[in-house]
């Protein structure tokens, strides 16, 4: 195939992959490549999602008035 | 919040509206290389994808190896995925992916007319020209012939056994459809090139070299060894689509059988026509996954050369043939 025919962009093609499969790559050293390819990241950012979530549904609660004639808690 | 209670909105004029990053699978990253290392992957191909170019490089393969030729007669899918299963996207070994080819619809050949034309030159002659034909695609791909026929209809007649009303079962007559010449003894390979010397006739000679080429070029690999943790996620699974269909005349018992069967085939997820297990890092796995394919492939594509030769095998010779007849008749 093309491996006489175009060592350069073979060894060009080569050397990017081998950065991909060593995360050195660009594309990996970006806050978003990184936590694509870093699944305790993706773990830890799901925590802090749900945290969040949990915290917003708490601050959404409000009083409910108790029935009439139920005596108030102590 | 900004001062005195006022909103601020964010500015976004200096983001970039669309931000892409794939997240790449790290097996595929390494075939990807393995690929390139081995010569198979054209550099060319690469787009900065690596499924892209992994894609380009499957399909580039198959193209190489006859795809064109074969999708005359056969229709096919090839798949490289982290599973065996279609319908799942889970591993089914972190380490390995799986190169896949199964059936989209199965290619149809008769071979009435071609057992009539090879009989007079030799009795033993069709029988030993039909195995050649099937059992060289059915090395790669599932054929289904008289025999799976033959197979249901013992099928049907234990599930009516004893029924009162059994004899109103309509059961096809697939004994019928089988020519007597089927079931002399085949040739051996040595004793069929004799004859083929001794032939007269230039149609039957082309078309006896054609199935001893085909027979040739499947036998030359066999099909890739399957690992028992990989057999197993197949326990459950109906058998392969057919790739192939043959019967000996068009729309015979045979094939009524193969509709009748093609209804339930579908009910459960089918083994694939053809799985080779990868593992991207060593090269050797990669290549024989690949030379398998492609060994598949020029199987397919003599299968398919040699299906042009067939008397009566195309529709619209078949309609000629018919239309002969009946001025004949008349």
């Amino acid at each position: 195939m093309s491996e006489t025919k175009t060592p350069s962009t073979r060894k060009a093609v080569l050397a990017e992959l081998t950065d991909l499969a060593e995360g050195r790559h660009p594309d990996y050293q970006t806050i978003t490549g990184r936590f694509i390819r870093d699944p305790e990241f993706q773990h830890a950012s799901e925590i802090l999602y749900r945290a969040i979530r949990a915290e917003q549904r708490c601050h959404r609660s409000g009083e409910i008035n108790p029935p009439l004639g139920w005596l108030l808690p102590a | 919040m900004g001062e005195n209670g006022s909103a601020l909105l964010p500015r976004l004029d200096r983001v970039a509206v669309k931000r892409q990053i794939a997240g790449e699978d790290p097996r595929a990253i390494v075939l990807a290389r393995t690929l390139t290392e081995l010569g198979i992957a054209d550099p060319n191909d690469w787009q900065r994808s690596v499924s892209g170019y992994v894609h380009r490089t499957l399909d580039r393969w198959i193209r190489q190896h006859g795809r064109d030729v074969v999708r005359d007669e056969f229709s096919l899918d090839a798949t490289l995925s982290n599973t065996t299963d279609p319908s799942s996207s889970e591993d089914l070994d972190p380490n390995l992916l799986y190169l896949t080819v199964g059936a989209n619809a199965a290619g149809y050949f008769v071979l009435g007319p071609t057992v009539d034309l090879l009989k007079p030159a030799d009795p033993r002659l069709p029988v030993t020209f039909y195995h050649l034909l099937v059992d060289a695609v059915g090395r790669w791909v599932r054929v289904y012939d008289y025999r799976d026929a033959l197979e249901r209809v013992e099928m049907w007649k234990n599930w009516i056994e004893g029924e009162a009303n059994a004899e109103e079962y309509e059961i096809p007559e697939v004994g019928g459809s089988i020519p007597a010449a089927m079931k002399e003894k085949p040739l051996s390979i040595e004793a069929l090139r004799r004859l083929i010397t001794s032939l007269q006739d230039e149609r039957i000679r082309r078309l006896l070299d054609a199935a001893v080429n085909l027979d040739r070029i499947s036998r030359a690999s066999s099909p890739p060894e399957i690992s028992e943790s990989t057999r197993e996620a197949f326990m459950d699974a109906n058998p392969p689509l057919p790739g192939l269909v043959v019967s000996f005349k068009r729309q015979d018992a045979i094939m009524g059988c193969f509709d009748e069967e093609s209804e339930t085939m579908l009910e459960v997820t089918p083994e694939p026509c053809f799985l080779a297990e990868i593992n991207p890092q060593d090269t050797r796995s990669v290549r024989r996954a690949f030379d398998s394919l492609a060994a598949l492939s020029m199987t397919l594509t003599a299968a398919s050369r040699l299906a042009r030769l067939l008397p009566g095998n195309s529709e619209t010779e078949a309609q000629d043939e018919g239309t002969c007849r009946d001025r004949g008749d008349s």
